[in-house]
């Protein structure tokens, strides 16, 4: 095959040349990126030399999260956290997005070997391999979120009430419903979403008995195009008040009540903003404050190998502001929101009370 | 459920049927002509995913969303183009390069999502696809709103169907297509260029991918997530095989895993107390047991998969 | 590598030190070897489970799947049964995880030869089914107690599969994957059964004509191929994750395809390229780690390494005419994967 022989020089040059444009258009759309970075590192410079006192050592803070920095919900509020560390703290910061299971040991272990001070694994399932892997490295703190174990001298969680979240809003949309039918998302069955739909029945009991809430899952948190059908099923069962605890493919579920023009209540972040005509307010859970509020334990020696509670009383649970609804939604509801916070906060409201017994 | 439930469960039933079919019928069709020209994509789950991003960008950017489709599709052309040069020219196993792909498009969305939108909570506003009605025919009882009332991609992909069929089967070009598919090197002899064939159902098919991408990014949502696509090319590439590589089964096949999703998207509404797991296996398991049951074998094209070199 | 350096350096990053860290995490020292095999394991059986069915003229998409029920048997057999000694306990474990698997591969298997049904279609299929199970069984009948948590008990310690190189987490399962390679050669080029397989995977009717029967080579061949993702989803539980979580794989199965072909389906080249989409996948996360290459930008670095591979061997003379003389023979072949990436929150 004399042709082919002949050619094979030129048609690996050409190989070689596909593969440098396509690194070339990859190449042009990070030009941007650079700059993007040096306006951030630029508005950050203030904040850092206002601190007054640095530690003597700058601290080292890593993350691991289970998806992708940018799902507007559970990751999102960790990659929030660890900014907050760096520019309130002046830390030096390092981050592993979409860790897969298998890798979980392995990149513990590679930043602790790397010298780092503290690293947060952000969900239940880092549990088992940071307890494995802290006894190797009895100078780094390990902190898991959305569990609540411990192991001295060196492994912490931070605990954050998904019950206490799902009652918030499943009572704002107990509160907001005219059909007395009322659904919401899941992403997967995992322990911050079973409690979060726990507490979204329990808060629709709460408010009303007669309000029926419809649950569904994804079955992951990426498919937006599934969430919107879920909600687009449930709407046409009666739903007129939809909520979500999906991540990224929760924006779906708003997107299904632009469509059908319901209301629709956010989770985790301020969701409002994504589509100010729908979204009435958020069932908040930013972990970020108590991200800050742990690292700075530590700098002050206060850490301790326990799991810390977060929820409606420390602030980390709750309703976002109302923004363009302020004056579309009844006083009498917002009122009755403040009070039930009110309430779980001086613990006149025993939200246990209302969870079914399995 | 009375007499006008029913009705209603059934009209919004198959008006669900038809929003899931669309995306993996528009990449099935596109599958086809790729198949049948004897060369496997398992790329199109990438390439769907860099057609979702590239329509919202392009919709983003020139705030159309005819420019949005334009973007999506004439990326995925050069993807297809890519595909095709290493398959086709450098004869590439088709499978690993298709993987390549796919790691490509996720790489490659994830990056320039980032750093277009940024991290923040913010979506953008982008012109979307529109619900269009078609006069008269949408006002029939039932079927009216079920067929009539839907976005033009949903149109597009049912309405390429025929001309997929027509194409395939009863034009010149189809015949060579399915020649270059059969029995590349007769198809040589007479003086078919096989491999310009394949580059053109490869970055045609491409297109549709894109097409299809562009769908669930402008048209079932408004925005673009990583990993949007979520599965749905490779979906679509069982429904080529499913539909014995014609156009007319891929849109059976389609159809009949939008019906399993809206069946469990219902039931799940319900609330029937099983657990959901076993809900989302509908579409999977419905998919199977038609298979076993009703359809059997399907036999790709002779020379599939096997790069072609001209001696 | 040029051109990856090339993206590295204007993301504002160091292209060397982000290559040193893929090469350092990959190779650089005994761990990181150790980090890059462990990798290697699970994608060396996936390859097999493809190669397997492939050899008989069968596509195997569902290494996936087989790989989660091989998990979900060996987790039953590592969890349930208590008071064996490790040298009974662990062979049974990884038993339980093959017969898992291979069941599996087997319903496929079945319905191909029953009814005709593609096995591509049902491998893909099954492989969500699977997902969706084991989603179901960690967070019902098998969640531990005190159920706060969906996932298994822990196996025993017996069940487990001891570290063989102190300081790393390679685990006897690397041992065991290099047996499958040589099972797999010996099988197929050295007995009976394994040449009926081929020949029915070169040329069906002249399989039958010559007096064997196609169906049953099928069912083996599925058999053997599911057996192969189980074990995967074996070594992976009772070698490193020890518990049976939702979404514990990252997608090895898939890979198992691409490894398969780029090894051409045979023992040594499965066991290479598993070694470099394990270098791939723990260097990467060295590059995360230590010189925060965006993951983007790693998938994107990894798709072109594949390609850059796919292009070499084709390009040159010898690799193609090899690769081309192997897949000639054969009536081939569909392919695809990749269920959703699911699990991404804690």
């Amino acid at each position: 095959m004399p042709r082919i022989g002949g050619s094979i020089f030129k048609k690996r040059a050409l190989a070689l040349g596909l593969i440098m444009l396509l690194a070339l258009v990859t190449v042009l759309g990070c030009g941007g990126g650079k700059t993007e970075k040096a306006e951030t590192a630029k508005e950050e410079a203030p904040a850092q030399t206002e601190e007054t006192e640095k530690p003597a050592k700058t601290l080292k803070v890593a993350l691991l999260t289970p998806g992708p920095i940018n799902d507007r919900g559970w990751n999102a509020t960790a990659y929030q956290g660890l900014q907050m560390i760096k520019e309130e703290l002046g830390a030096e910061i390092a981050y592993s997005e979409k860790v897969a299971p298998s890798d979980f040991e392995e990149v513990f272990r590679g930043y602790a070997s790397q010298g780092f001070d503290v690293i947060f694994g952000h969900g239940f399932q880092f549990g088992d391999p940071a307890m494995k892997v802290a006894k190797e490295f009895p100078n780094t703190k390990f902190i898991i979120t959305s569990t609540d174990i411990s192991q001295p001298p060196n492994v912490a969680s931070l605990g954050n009430s998904n019950l206490e979240q799902g009652f918030v809003g499943g009572a704002l949309c107990a509160l907001l419903t005219k059909s007395k039918i009322v659904g919401s998302v899941g992403g997967m069955e995992i322990p911050s979403i079973i409690a979060y739909m726990d507490g979204f029945k329990a808060g629709c009991k709460y408010i009303d008995p007669n309000v029926k809430p419809l649950i569904s899952y994804i079955g992951n948190f990426d498919d937006a195009a599934k969430g919107k059908e879920l909600a687009l099923a449930m709407i046409q069962e009666g739903a007129d008040v939809i909520n979500h605890d999906a991540d990224h493919a929760g924006l779906g579920v708003i997107e299904a009540a632009k469509e059908k023009g319901v209301m629709a209540v956010g989770a985790i972040s301020d969701q409002n903003e994504v589509a100010p005509e729908v979204v009435v307010n958020s069932a908040l859970s930013d972990l970020s404050r108590a991200y800050v509020l742990i690292v700075k334990d530590i700098l002050a020696g206060k850490f301790e190998a326990k799991c810390v509670n977060y929820g409606i009383k420390e602030g980390t649970v709750g309703l976002a502001p109302w923004h363009n609804w302020e004056d579309k939604v009844d006083q009498s509801i917002k009122d009755r929101m403040n009070q039930l916070i009110e309430d779980v906060k001086n613990g006149k409201l025993n939200i246990a009370d209302y969870v079914e017994k399995k | 459920m009375g007499n006008e439930g029913l009705l209603n469960f059934i009209v919004s039933f198959l008006a669900t049927d038809l929003r899931c079919a669309t995306p993996i019928l528009i990449a099935a069709l596109g599958l086809v002509f790729i198949e049948r020209s004897g060369v496997v994509n398992i790329g199109v789950e990438g390439t769907m995913l860099i057609g979702s991003l590239l329509g919202v960008v392009g919709s983003y950017m020139f705030g159309s969303v005819w420019w949005g489709v334009l973007t999506a599709v004439a990326a995925t052309a050069l993807i297809g183009a890519l595909f095709a040069y290493f398959t086709v020219t450098l004869g590439a196993d088709q499978v690993v390069t298709g993987t390549a792909i796919n790691i490509l498009g996720m790489g490659v969305t994830t990056t320039l999502n980032r750093l277009i939108f940024g991290l923040d909570k913010s979506i953008p506003p982008i012109d979307t696809f529109k619900v269009i009605s078609i006069p008269v025919l949408s006002k029939i009882p039932v079927l009216g709103s079920v067929l009539f009332q839907q976005m033009l991609p949903v149109y597009v992909a049912f309405l390429l169907v025929p001309v997929a069929h027509v194409v395939l089967f009863r034009t010149p070009f189809g015949l060579t297509v399915r020649s270059v598919g059969e029995h590349p090197k007769a198809a040589d002899t007479v003086g078919i260029n096989v491999w310009k064939i394949r580059y053109a159902t490869v970055i045609g098919g491409s297109c549709l991918a894109g097409l299809a991408g562009c769908y669930l990014s402008l048209g079932v949502l408004s925005f673009f997530i990583e990993n949007m696509v979520a599965g749905r090319g490779f979906i679509a590439l069982a429904a080529v095989i499913f539909g014995k590589y014609t156009p007319l089964g891929a849109l059976l096949a389609a159809l009949l895993f939008g019906a399993g999703e809206a069946l469990q998207y219902r039931f799940q509404a319900l609330g029937s107390g099983i657990p959901y797991q076993f809900m989302l296996m509908i579409p999977y398991v419905l998919t199977v047991a038609v298979l076993a049951g009703f359809v059997g074998k399907s036999t790709p094209p002779a020379s599939s998969g096997v790069p072609y070199t001209k001696e | 590598m040029a051109v990856g350096a090339a993206i590295i350096r204007f993301m504002g990053l160091d292209p060397v030190s982000a290559y040193r860290a893929l090469v350092l995490g990959s190779v650089g020292n005994l761990n990181a070897v150790g980090e890059t095999l462990v990798k290697a394991v699970p994608l060396m059986f996936t390859g097999l489970s493809f190669a397997f069915a492939f050899r008989c003229g069968l596509i195997n998409i569902g290494a996936e799947g087989q790989l989660y029920m091989g998990g979900l048997l060996s987790v039953c057999a590592g969890v349930f049964i208590k008071g064996l000694p490790a040298l009974i306990h662990l062979p049974l474990a990884l038993a339980a995880g093959f017969a898992g698997g291979g069941l599996w591969g087997l319903i496929s298997g079945w319905l191909k030869t029953r009814f005709g049904a593609s096995e591509i279609i049902t491998t893909v299929m099954l492989n969500y089914v699977a997902i969706y199970f084991v989603s179901y069984l960690v967070t019902g009948p098998l969640k531990a107690p005190p159920g706060n948590f969906p996932h298994t008990e822990p196996v025993a310690v017996t069940a487990e599969l001891p570290r063989i190189l102190a300081g790393t987490r390679l685990h006897l399962g690397f041992i065991f994957a290099l047996l499958a390679i040589c099972f797999y050669y010996v099988f197929l080029w050295h007995t009976r059964e394994g040449f009926e397989l081929r020949v029915v995977g070169q040329n069906t009717e002249a399989a039958k004509y010559a007096g064997m029967k196609p169906s049953s080579s099928i069912m083996t061949a599925m058999f053997l191929a599911g057996g192969m993702g189980g074990l995967a989803g074996a070594g992976e539980i009772l070698g490193v994750q020890h518990r049976l979580m939702q979404a514990f794989s990252p997608g090895y199965g898939f890979d198992g395809i691409a490894v398969a072909l780029l090894g051409l389906n045979t023992p040594l080249g499965i066991f290479l390229a598993a070694v470099l989409f394990g270098i791939l996948r723990s260097g990467g996360n060295m590059m995360q780690m230590m010189v925060e290459v965006p993951i983007a930008l790693i998938y994107i670095i990894q798709a072109l390494v594949i390609l850059f591979v796919v292009a070499q061997i084709m390009a040159k003379p010898s690799g193609r005419r090899r690769l081309r003389s192997f897949l000639r023979d054969f009536r081939l072949f569909e392919a695809s994967g990749g269920a959703g990436r699911i699990g991404s929150r804690g």
